[in-house]
């Protein structure tokens, strides 16, 4: 089998897709170790980003994967989800009551993602790598208006990475089922370290916004 | 002693190498010339299928028609016991001369030797095919294939895939018939009813077709015609078989002049589920093998309403047991069925309709455990409780027998040829091995010996005899003529603008075949049979009422089409059983039978096969082919 | 009991199609629910009206003939039961029920409830088989098989190919259909030697005919009458995988 009908068929971009989310839900975890130094206080969130920054060249071109990955998780979901629209002839009294919600919802999740993402580089991103305007990189997460300083950005980030754990619910899942790992006697093992990805990882990210937004402001 | 007009061709010599001798001296075609032949198929169930697929691999261009929509829909999927093999696999000393033995007796002597002992050592090559295949048939835990055994024998050689060989098997035949399709050597017609056969000169030489879907009257022209369309048993209305078996291409083959062997030979299944009301469309057969582990019994007190978990074991009379010591539930289907029929007509019935009794598992429940029992009839007690609500774990099944097979078909020589030159008949379709009873798992073991392992020898052979049509010929006369009477008939049916939809009419035949040519009958009942189907027949073509188009799905027309050959065949069906003056397996007549009322043979005038010819106007005319026994001695059969 | 039946009557792929709503009273609840549709039919060739097309055959649950939405649900209501196996006890007096075609653009509407499910047959010829000739088998007992094998491939094999999976998946996917085929095979010895090849071509007929693509969601099991299992659809990725990857190496080598 050529590698461009692997990546065309309906299972090839099935694959494509959980291994690229895999990856995804990797960089997060490593995302997440990052953003904890948080908590440890402003010196060390700084000296942290700093390092990352004196990686240079390595970092770009981690970037460049980072959006590689995202870039055809979302082509491939897009071409999924027409070529599932034209396969469908929906009847009128059609009963979703077997198929679960994070799995009928995926599309729609992934989308919300997408568009959080697309923020979340435009703000963060950019500020930190092009626009500090003498800042702190704390201070920019903490305090500033594209930040944690404003409520209405903090509230967008708890409802956006709570859609993307509730996507990252299914799409491991599925991954699993899609790489075959599922009837394996690796299951179990697979099945616990997805509950962390999908459901403890987004709760630490979410512990940011609710600490920095909203808790230390009234405490 | 009977005068005998019909004869088998089967090849001289003994009759242990026979088969393999005369397969060696047989024409063959290599795949080259084989490829200048086109062979039309009607059926694809396990025989169809399999033959199909067997011929394309030899060379030969198949033409396979259904009225199905997809070949794994054909009825075959629905048995469910086993299949038999002579592998003795389990060294309880079976062998290929035990299992031809077994279904010679087990047909009350009343089925061709030659083919036989053909059938039961071919059983082996199948099982062997098959697993080839891939079908997952049930293993031991040391990975070899597991047996069990099956009504009416004492060793265990039936192969089976829990209660769905059937399906497995057909599935295996089917992707047979799928990877020739892939290789273009057969071409599917689905949605198909064939309704005539062409002769030219003589010679079956194509069909006529009705496209289900369309409606469009066709005609194919091709070599040979092979039918696999298996058996009749719809005639009784309520059966185990599928809503559209039919007779229809059987029968109409046989208006063109094919012999149909004693079509009186119908086998009443002992274990089916019984019926339950007016509504009811078909019935359910649960599979015989539960008469391994299940005891039969009845109240021995008349009308007994007491629930049957409230009846002492002594109060119970389990029957079979009991008239037959060495058998004992394990009797062949056809003295089961009748010993039921006998104490329910006593009164000794249980259930709303006194027409069932009962089948107990709760002995090997104790003994076994209900995990035991869960593992190997799991998927039948579901199916049971499902359609009657109640659970057999906790209380008795209830069963009847009802019509699941039958023996006879189309006569058919050695070859599986019919009286017309070009014609084939194999599988259920035809009446060859089974003699007047057909033992447990072996419908299934007949199918794909045709299919697989005869017709492509034999078919092989006429065809090297013959020139290759090589073109369509469908623009003859003969082809134009069978269409337009076809179409003809279609439009006669379509104009009867009655006010009876066609299944009831169906339903009052059923009632009178059930009745009178059922699982006993006699001269009287017979007689009046013969009176009330010509006046089902003028009912029919006055009284129905067809809606719709002709040119369009239109299943009351299918339905039509077929109960009117059924209509036919019930008279035939009756000559038959007024001529058998005896009783033998399945034909059970009043008239004839021992004082402990087991069937009375009369092998001094009554050891032919009954074959009819058909004429329009007159009686059907008899011939016989006389039965020749060289290496089993007749018997009275008995499982006591 | 009564019931009020809306069916969707259509006379071919090309026609609109509606719903008729019909009225059936007295109804054993006994009788099966296709035995109903009988009686509906029976009363409509008497007031001489066209009958509800239906497709149905075995009316035991294993030819795979039988098979429409009821209430939206392929084979009705009852897990594990296809159509003609469910009877009108699984319904309450004056119910509404609604009938539909399982609808898919791989399974045209040939007339009312019938559809035309030729796709699946086309995706068992291009590789749903062992390719071995009659007669060139070997002993049976030659080839020994595990029994756990033997069973897990049986129970792949019970599938009966109606269509409820298609029907159920919000996609319109014949995945859970096509990885039984592949499952049953690559689960024995005799199918394992062409498996790579089988699980290519197979996938590849799947998508040219217009089946949507599998999302995991599970409604395909949750809903198939004779419950083939999740299980099916994550073997076919393996072999999926694994025949992707041994292409990778045999160009390598080439």
């Amino acid at each position: 089998m050529s590698i461009i009908k692997l990546l065309t068929s309906s299972v090839g971009r099935k694959i494509l897709m959980a291994i690229t989310g895999l990856l995804l839900a990797f960089f997060m975890a490593f995302h997440l170790f990052g953003n904890l130094f948080l908590f440890v206080g402003e010196e060390a969130f700084n000296a942290y980003v700093n390092k990352l920054h004196q990686l240079g060249f390595l970092i770009r071109i981690a970037e460049f994967f980072l959006v590689l990955f995202v870039g055809s998780h979302a082509y491939s979901g897009i071409l999924l989800w027409i070529k599932n629209r034209k396969a469908k002839k929906v009847v009128s009294s059609y009963s979703k009551e077997n198929t679960p919600s994070a799995a009928r919802s995926a599309a729609f999740t992934g989308s919300i993602v997408f568009v959080f993402l697309a923020t979340h580089w435009s703000t963060f991103w950019y500020k930190f790598n092009f626009d500090l305007q003498g800042m702190s990189y704390y201070y920019v997460v903490t305090e500033s208006s594209v930040g944690f300083g404003s409520p209405a950005v903090s509230i967008f980030y708890i409802i956006a990475i709570a859609l993307l754990g509730y996507h990252l619910k299914h799409g491991i899942a599925s991954a699993g089922q899609t790489l075959g790992i599922v009837g394996t006697k690796y299951e179990s093992i697979y099945d616990n370290l997805a509950a962390i990805f999908w459901f403890w990882i987004p709760l630490g990210f979410i512990s940011i916004p609710v600490w920095f937004g909203f808790l230390v402001r009234i405490i | 002693m009977t005068q005998s007009n019909l004869f088998s061709k089967a090849p001289e010599g003994e009759l242990y190498t026979k088969w393999e001798e005369y397969k060696g001296s047989l024409n063959k075609l290599t795949p080259e010339e084989a490829n200048k032949y086109k062979i039309i198929v009607i059926g694809t169930g396990l025989a169809g299928a399999s033959a199909s697929a067997t011929l394309a691999e030899r060379g030969f261009n198949v033409h396979a028609f259904s009225f199905h929509e997809s070949p794994r829909r054909a009825h075959s999927i629905a048995a469910q016991g086993g299949i038999n093999a002579a592998k003795n696999y389990k060294s309880d000393g079976d062998s290929v001369m035990r299992l031809f033995y077994d279904t010679i007796k087990g047909g009350d002597f009343r089925s061709r030797e030659d083919n036989v002992y053909r059938l039961a050592e071919i059983s082996k090559n199948i099982i062997d095919q098959c697993v080839a295949q891939g079908v997952p048939f049930a293993r031991e835990y040391g990975g070899l294939l597991d047996n069990r055994s099956f009504g009416g024998v004492q060793v265990s050689r039936t192969f089976y895939a829990r209660g769905q060989t059937g399906q497995q098997l057909l599935l295996g035949a089917y992707s047979a018939l799928s990877r020739q399709m892939e290789k273009k050597k057969v071409v599917f017609y689905p949605r198909h009813d064939m309704l005539d056969v062409v002769l030219v000169e003589g010679k079956a030489k194509g069909i006529v077709t009705r496209n289900l879907v369309d409606g469009k009257v066709e005609t194919h022209s091709a070599d040979i015609v092979i039918l696999a369309t298996g058996g009749y048993s719809n005639v009784y209305y309520l059966s185990t078989n599928a809503m559209a078996s039919n007779v229809t291409a059987n029968w109409r083959a046989h208006r063109k002049g094919a012999l149909f062997a004693n079509p009186s030979f119908t086998q009443i299944h002992p274990t089916c589920i019984p019926v339950k009301n007016d509504f009811q469309s078909k019935l359910t057969l649960m599979s015989e093998s539960l008469r391994n582990d299940g005891r039969v019994w009845v109240p021995k007190k008349k009308n007994d309403q007491r629930k049957p978990t409230e009846i002492p074991e002594e109060e119970r009379d389990y029957y079979l047991e009991r008239i037959y010591p060495a058998f004992g539930n394990l009797v062949p289907r056809d003295v089961a069925s009748r010993r039921a029929k006998e104490v329910c007509d006593e009164g000794r019935g249980i259930g709303p309709t006194g027409f069932a009794v009962y089948l107990d598992f709760q002995k090997a429940i104790e003994e076994k455990g209900e995990d035991f029992i869960r593992e190997k009839y799991g998927n039948l007690f579901d199916m049971y409780q499902n359609i009657t609500d109640e659970n057999p774990y906790k209380t008795p099944m209830k069963i009847y027998p009802a019509v699941h097979y039958t023996m006879g078909g189309l006569w058919v020589d050695y070859n599986l040829m019919t009286t017309i030159k070009g014609l084939f008949s194999i599988g259920e379709s035809n009446f060859s091995d089974h003699g007047a009873n057909r033992l447990g798992a072996s419908a299934l073991m007949q199918g794909l010996a045709d299919g697989y392992f005869v017709v492509p020898h034999t078919a092989m052979d006429f065809l090297a005899k013959e020139t290759p049509l090589m073109q369509d010929i469908t623009d003859r006369p003969e082809f134009k003529e069978a269409a337009e009477k076809t179409k003809n008939e279609i439009a006669k049916l379509m104009s009867v603008d009655g006010k009876l939809a066609v299944d009831e009419v169906h339903r009052e035949l059923g009632k009178i075949v059930w009745d009178k040519i059922g699982m006993a009958r006699n001269e009287a009942g017979l007689k009046e049979a013969l009176l009330e189907i010509p006046k089902i027949k003028e009912k029919f073509w006055n009284d129905i009422s067809i809606p719709g188009s002709d040119k369009d799905i239109n299943q009351e027309l299918e339905k039509a089409l077929r109960i009117k050959d059924f209509i036919e065949l019930a008279e035939l069906m009756a000559f038959d059983a007024l001529d058998r003056k005896e009783s033998c397996g399945a034909h059970f007549r009043e008239e004839y039978q021992t004082e402990e009322n087991e069937a009375e043979r009369n092998d001094q005038d009554y050891k032919y096969v009954a074959a009819w010819d058909y004429s329009e106007n007159e009686e059907p005319k008899l011939y016989k082919e006389e039965l020749k026994y060289n290496n089993v001695k007749l018997k009275t059969r008995s499982y006591k | 009991m009564n019931v009020n039946l809306k069916i969707w009557r259509q006379g071919s792929d090309s026609d609109k199609g509606t719903l008729k709503a019909y009225r059936l009273e007295n109804i054993d609840p006994n009788i099966s629910f296709l035995e109903m549709l009988d009686i509906l039919n029976i009363k409509l060739v008497k007031e001489k009206k066209d009958p509800v097309a239906f497709d149905h055959d075995c009316r035991e649950g294993i030819c795979g003939s039988c098979g429409f939405m009821i209430n939206g649900r392929p084979h009705g209501p009852q897990k594990a039961t296809t159509v003609c196996q469910l009877h009108m006890r699984a319904f309450n007096n004056e119910d509404d029920i609604l009938l539909e075609p399982f609808r898919a653009e791989s399974f045209p509407v040939i007339k009312d409830l019938s559809v035309d499910r030729k796709s699946f047959d086309r995706i068992i010829s291009s590789g749903g088989y062992v390719s071995t000739n009659t007669g060139e088998a070997p002993e049976a007992n030659s080839i020994s098989i595990e029994k756990e094998y033997a069973d897990e491939a049986f129970l792949s094999s019970a599938c009966i190919g109606c269509g409820a999976c298609v029907a159920a998946c919000k996609n319109s996917s014949a995945m859970l259909f096509t990885s039984a085929k592949v499952s049953h095979l690559s689960l024995l010895p005799q199918g394992q030697k062409e498996g790579k090849d089988r699980v290519a071509k197979m996938v590849a007929t799947m998508d040219e005919e217009g089946f949507g693509s599998c999302t995991n969601t599970g409604a395909c099991s949750a809903e198939c009458p004779k419950e083939i299992g999740q299980i099916n659809i994550a073997r076919l990725n393996q072999e999926y995988i694994s025949s992707s990857l041994s292409g990778f190496l045999k160009k390598k080598d080439g």
